[in-house]
């Protein structure tokens, strides 16, 4: 298995409404987007959405583990993007820390069933208590490649958020076990 | 203020900070109220959860009955 950094991308003084990955190479497996974010919520935690080729209708179902603090939660929803829970951390949350997310994308480029996204996040806080961990599953129900992803969070990007897109190629080696 | 998103091209890698259209700006204020409007039902819902377990625990150590919603929690 071998993975390929694709692109970057850091946000800059001012925030950013979205971070989008466009004319993502067909030439990989799958695909993996590691997110280290802010937001500029005024909340304390805030949303991380994400969605392929633009497509902003009500296509995405997302089965959700949650864990605040010690309360735990679980939901099964739709919705117009890809919802990866409360793993932001918003302007209210402590100074200077970081979500670390990451979106894994199996075989995006077949064109004939929908797309898995698996999400594992958590939103840091330097503080004993509220910290956000999410674990999800869902898919988009389009039949399309995937040649663009967009993240989006409860407001801007803040300043210093990375997103980091790879691509992963399954290897041609290896002994076959019959 | 105006409203800008970062755009990376995979193929050239050139990332470009452009300024949001009239509609982008429309989906991005929907998509804010969403994502607000889901984090505010989730963090009820877990209130609601934990409010729940302490009212159970507490039923079922004096040994009273638990409500529908109660029992539910405890077993599905």
């Amino acid at each position: 298995m071998l993975q390929t950094l694709i692109a970057s991308a850091t946000v800059g003084a001012g925030g950013a409404a979205s971070i989008d990955f466009n004319s993502i190479p067909q030439t990989f497996t799958d695909l993996t987007v590691v997110v280290s974010g802010r937001s500029e919520s005024a909340t304390t935690t805030a949303v991380l959405n994400m969605r392929f080729n633009g497509l902003s209708t009500g296509i995405y179902t997302i089965r959700q583990l949650r864990g605040s603090g010690a309360a735990v939660s679980s939901s099964a929803t739709s919705s117009t993007s890809f919802d990866g829970g409360d793993c932001i951390p918003g302007s209210s949350s402590t100074g200077s820390v970081f979500a670390n997310v990451q979106y894994v994308i199996p075989n995006y480029t077949q064109t004939t069933d929908h797309k898995t996204i698996i999400l594992e996040g958590v939103a840091e806080g330097n503080i004993s208590s509220t910290v956000n961990v999410v674990s999800s599953t869902g898919r988009s129900a389009s039949n399309l490649a995937v040649s663009s992803i967009t993240l989006l969070t409860s407001s801007n990007w803040a300043q210093y958020s990375t997103a980091y897109l790879y691509g992963t190629l399954k290897g041609s080696g290896g002994a076959t076990v019959s | 203020m105006t409203q800008t998103k970062i755009v990376v091209n995979c193929e050239t890698g050139v990332t470009e900070v452009v300024e949001l259209t009239a509609d982008e700006i429309a989906q991005l204020e929907a998509d804010h109220a969403q994502a607000e409007s889901d984090r505010l039902a989730r963090e009820t819902e877990v209130a609601r959860i934990e409010a729940l377990k302490v009212s159970a625990r507490a039923k079922l150590v004096a040994g009273e009955s638990l409500t529908a919603d109660e029992a539910a929690l405890i077993i599905g």
